[in-house]
């Protein structure tokens, strides 16, 4: 058992270690300059500034070098320098994972929460509303692009209905709350600061529902297809 | 039961359903009353310290939480006016600018403005040595005559210079605040300044508001400058929030969520109409959308020769650009001059600018050995500005131009692919583009137009235009600068390399509880500060 579990991990890290050389060849073929689409016009059009960046960055070195003072700051930690923000890298994931992470959660509770019962339902019922209903959300779950359904509920439920709060994290004018996680909902509870949970929770229904019903689908017809044929449960 | 309707009520806050009956709804209505929310796409900031940012966007928060000796105000982009400087002359020697400082003004942190923090600010600017500094390059050094006065000694005593000064690249800064947190204004400060990573979370002006957190690409929060020295501002807090998709600002002005939206397209303008809550304040903008050209033959030996070019100015319909891609919402240029500032007005781009003429065209083409056309490509980025997208304005322009048997071959690329392809001079055949310069300045665009953006079309300018264009900025009487200016256009639209299919008017969805929003196309868009509510 260990063996195999070595034997899987070795193969994870080597395909780790394939995707990141394909994600960095990549990025070096693609015909931007990436020093150019940063600096300022003046500054792009000055050879000699923009030499000096690239020796900055490293992007005056041979692509294996790069490729190698990539892979040893990876071991170390350290993502580098994105030059979209100007700040580590890392610093940038610690800011949005929260965000993702709380987000990611609540939709695959959520996704659970729906696609299990309907799933488990819907045989039951064959062919009555419940069925109906489980082949209707898995149809539209797997098959309406999340970009397009995002907009849609934004436009029904936050611009006519006005039932929902609009795009961002929280309100506006509401200050996000003290904590060590950066997930909105967990902090707040600690804190005991209701104003900012309801707020953070109301920011997080739209969005969840539009990533959960990518998955509710799967979910309802893989619980589906697992239990046994209708002929085995009882007759109405 | 009591257990019932709290669970219903808590379902109801959790959707969001009823905001009303939450118990803090009045404290968040007093907050709504006192903050001003603005809905804009700010993802090109980067940074917000002055003397390193070189975007679109920051200079909206720039001018904002700092101020400058002097400025510009909405409709006047020719006459700077006093800011912290009350009165500014040349120095005795006459080799630079003599500025009296402001008496009283103060800092956010209630510090007293004086000459050491003007000398302190210009010396960081200068020796960081980044993008604002380049367009001062003539500005050698800062030396304080008295607590009150500074003189700018410049290397180059005539270069124009006053109308930059208005941008928020020179901001000034209080010299303490920028010590404690790494601020470097020696000569070390390009490797040494540690400054900008403070000043990306905080600020240290005299504006309005002062910056007191920037979560990138989500919002910047901005607070009351209780030492203000033109009184109270309105609000206790600004919040710029960042909105990439037009139609969520759409939505969020509808709603009240925000109070401005700044990146509507011409659609959605016109679905404001029946809103009575919902105005659009139109201001015409000085940014262009332009197409340069090369005439390196090795890349196209047809746009090699001048007349080939013209008939690409005198095929193209500017009146249907103007009319139906950017539904009446823009005018413009003869060249790199927009209208609206010194030597470039409608009428000036009537008589020195290309208009459609179909017969002129064909007669050119015969001209230039091509009677039956020739093909080019055009290239362009995957996005819009103000509204109308390059996708269009290239479909449009091919459509054009086929009139006269000219082929135009469609090039969409990503914006980096762009720049690129432009900055290194690899052209096709053609570039559409847009250019915003940082400061009101005719001499920044017309230098840019004969020196780097001609080496890009491969052009080499002859040297009498460079002396025009040093002649026009060099001249301090601005009636008798606007000759040489409308001679220069003349000249460049002459030589066929750029083309102006038009000058956006910026059209911002206001809502009716602001009753002062004055917009300016100095730079920095809104004047934030001067916001009254109605």
């Amino acid at each position: 058992m260990s063996r195999y579990i070595l034997i899987r991990l070795l193969a994870a890290c080597a395909m780790a270690l394939l995707a990141s050389l394909v994600v960095f060849l990549i990025s070096n073929v693609v015909p931007g300059d990436p020093v150019l689409a940063q600096l300022g016009d003046i500054a792009a059009s000055d050879p000699a500034t923009v030499a000096m960046w690239r020796a900055k960055w490293g992007l005056d070195l041979p692509m294996w070098d790069r490729y190698g003072i990539f892979l040893v700051g990876l071991v170390h930690g350290d993502l580098g320098i994105s030059i979209a923000t100007r700040r580590p890298v890392l610093q940038d994931i610690v800011q949005y994972a929260p965000a993702t992470v709380e987000l990611a959660t609540v939709a695959f509770l959520l996704s659970i929460a729906i696609g299990i019962p309907l799933g488990i339902a819907a045989p039951v019922r064959r062919d009555g509303w419940i069925d109906s209903v489980a082949r209707a959300i898995s149809l539209l779950g797997v098959s309406a692009p999340t970009f397009w359904l995002a907009f849609i509920m934004l436009a029904i439920f936050y611009g006519g209905l006005e039932w929902a709060p609009g795009p961002g994290r929280m309100d506006p004018i509401a200050f996000p709350p003290d904590g060590l996680t950066g997930l909105f909902l967990v902090d707040s509870l600690w804190h005991g600061d209701w104003e900012s949970f309801w707020d953070s929770a109301a920011h997080l229904v739209l969005p969840s529902i539009v990533l959960a019903a990518a998955t509710v689908g799967l979910i309802t017809r893989t619980t589906r297809a697992a239990l046994p044929t209708p002929t085995c449960w009882p007759a109405r | 039961m009591t257990d019932l309707r709290l669970i219903r009520r808590d379902l109801a806050r959790l959707l969001g359903v009823s905001t009303a009956i939450i118990p803090f709804a009045s404290v968040q209505a007093q907050a709504r009353r006192d903050t001003l929310v603005i809905g804009i796409d700010i993802s090109d900031t980067i940074t917000l310290d002055p003397v390193r940012q070189a975007q679109y966007t920051p200079p909206l928060t720039l001018a904002t939480c700092y101020e400058t000796l002097v400025t510009l105000v909405p409709g006047d982009y020719i006459n700077p006016k006093p800011a912290l400087a009350t009165k500014w002359e040349r120095t005795p020697s006459g080799n630079g600018w003599r500025f009296t400082l402001r008496p009283g003004v103060k800092f956010a942190t209630g510090a007293v403005m004086t000459a050491e923090d003007v000398k302190f600010s210009f010396d960081r600017l200068i020796n960081v040595h980044d993008q604002p500094q380049q367009y001062i390059s003539s500005v050698d050094r800062v030396e304080i005559v008295d607590p009150h006065t500074i003189d700018l000694i410049m290397n180059e005593p005539k270069a124009p210079i006053l109308s930059i000064l208005c941008c928020p690249g020179y901001s000034i800064m209080e010299k303490v605040v920028l010590l404690q947190h790494g601020g470097v204004a020696g000569v070390e400060a390009k490797d040494t300044d540690k400054a900008t990573t403070w000043l990306n979370g905080n600020s240290a002006g005299t504006g309005p508001y002062h910056l007191a957190r920037w979560e990138q690409n989500s919002q910047i929060m901005q607070q009351r400058n209780q030492n203000y020295w033109r009184g109270q501002p309105v609000f206790e807090r600004v919040i710029i929030r960042h909105l990439s998709d037009s139609a969520a600002q759409f939505l969020a002005v509808r709603r009240g969520d925000v109070q401005a939206a700044f990146n509507l397209i011409p659609e959605q303008i016109v679905a404001l109409g029946g809103d009575a809550n919902v105005r659009v304040d139109k201001l015409p903008s000085l940014d262009f959308v332009y197409m340069a050209l090369t005439q390196n033959s090795a890349a196209n030996p047809g746009l090699a020769k001048k007349e080939a070019r013209q008939a690409i100015g005198y095929a193209i319909d500017y009146d249907g650009i103007l009319g139906s891609l950017c539904g009446g919402a823009a005018t413009r240029p003869a060249h790199f001059l927009p209208i609206g500032v010194n030597g470039s007005s409608e009428q000036v781009a009537k008589e020195v600018g290309f208009h459609q003429d179909l017969d002129k065209s064909r007669k050119l083409l015969q001209a230039a050995g091509v009677p039956d056309g020739f093909e080019f490509e055009i290239a362009y980025g995957n996005v819009a500005v103000a509204g109308v997208s390059y996708q269009v304005l290239a479909q449009k322009l091919q459509s054009d131009l086929g009139r006269v048997g000219i082929r135009a071959k469609l090039n969409p690329m990503d914006q980096v692919n762009l720049r690129t392809t432009y900055t290194q001079k690899k052209m096709a055949g053609g570039v559409l583009t847009f250019w915003n310069p940082p400061a009101v300045s005719n001499d920044l665009r017309a230098s840019a137009v004969v020196q780097r953006v001609a080496k890009r079309v491969g052009w080499t300018a002859p040297p009498e235009m460079t002396a025009l264009v040093r002649q026009a900025s060099e001249e301090e009487d601005l009636a008798v600068a606007a000759k040489p200016w409308i001679e220069w256009q003349r000249q460049v639209v002459d030589q066929a390399n750029h083309f102006m299919p038009f000058q956006p008017t910026y059209q911002i969805a206001v809502r009716n509880t602001l009753k002062n929003f004055p917009l300016t196309a100095a730079g920095w868009q809104l004047d934030i500060g001067e916001i009254t509510l109605a």
